[in-house]
């Protein structure tokens, strides 16, 4: 990526249609970018990390009762899911939604690897947290009237990108 | 008789939306297995070819615990299990070197999480073929 090309600088972190294509393909829902601050209410996370030659690391948070709804749309039907069921859904939409930036990033992690998604439920010590970032950018989404948070980050390399939020 | 599906993915949640899908398609689908890992889909095949009842597709996720896709379909391939079943790939990213590495070594293509039901089912009707028909190529037709 060359220094001081903005329109691709800024592509890189342009989730919403990532987020709005996981929503209309898979559950053929909208999804809609609601802010920027973080969800109220945070009880479970997911995290993928992406290393190589791109460090950086993707988000997301939801309240219990958004996720036991994403839980509900994956899987077709209103239930009482156990939970280790709806920390799958938060880990896979996490890991979808990874997925796609590392393909908006292009070269830039064409030579990185994405983990498994990482799910907690501490907001304690425990919980996930962006360690060492340097460039950030939240977004707070909701579909169905409820709001689930996304953030990037990015931890390295940073000489040619900057922070959009 | 109809149509047995083997799904292989450490998420259960992914599971049951690829047999969402199956089930919401035209295949006359008689059962559809599922394994949480490589190592289970392994066992699935081998019970399928001692009672005889054939696995037609395997739906095949990328990264799981104790065996992962690509070493599913090495190990697939040693052992000659099920050598004519198609197997695609489901993925959240399409550049993983483990899916370009699993699609030179045989399997029939691979999918990008998020897909749509007709994708799948259009990608799951292009590979079942009639049993006499060649062996569907490895060419990456399926490639989403």
């Amino acid at each position: 990526m060359k220094a001081g090309d903005c329109a691709q600088d800024q592509r890189i972190w342009q989730i919403d249609d990532i987020v709005a294509d996981v929503f209309h393909m898979l559950l053929q829902q909208s999804c809609v970018v609601v802010g920027d601050d973080a969800a109220a209410g945070i009880d479970i996370s997911a995290m993928v990390l992406l290393s190589g030659s791109i460090k950086a690391q993707c988000l997301v948070e939801f309240p219990q009762a958004t996720a036991k709804k994403l839980t509900d749309a994956f899987l077709g039907c209103e239930n009482n899911w156990e939970n280790a069921l709806i920390e799958d859904a938060v880990g896979e939409l996490c890991n979808m939604i990874a997925g796609g930036w590392k393909s908006k990033l292009g070269a830039l992690a064409s030579a990185s690897d994405l983990s498994v998604p990482a799910i907690s439920r501490s907001r304690g010590p425990g919980r996930n947290t962006l360690n060492g970032c340097h460039l950030k950018m939240r977004r707070t989404y909701a579909f169905d009237n409820s709001p689930f948070t996304v953030t990037l980050a990015i931890r390295h390399p940073i000489d040619n990108l900057s922070s959009c939020r | 008789m109809g149509v047995r599906v083997l799904i292989i993915d450490d998420s259960p949640v992914m599971r049951r939306i690829l047999e969402g899908a199956l089930r919401h398609s035209d295949l006359d689908l008689s059962e559809v297995l599922h394994a949480a890992n490589g190592m289970e889909g392994l066992a699935a095949l081998e019970n399928s070819a001692t009672e005889d009842r054939p696995i037609d597709l395997v739906l095949c996720d990328v990264h799981m615990p104790r065996m992962n896709g690509l070493d599913f379909l090495l190990e697939k391939q040693r052992r000659n299990l099920a050598p004519r079943v198609p197997l695609v790939l489901i993925t959240a990213d399409a550049s993983d070197p483990q899916v370009l590495k699993a699609v030179a070594a045989g399997a029939q293509g691979a999918i990008t999480k998020p897909f749509t039901l007709k994708q799948i089912q259009k990608c799951v009707a292009s590979l079942l073929l009639p049993p006499n028909a060649p062996a569907p190529s490895a060419t990456g037709d399926a490639h989403e």
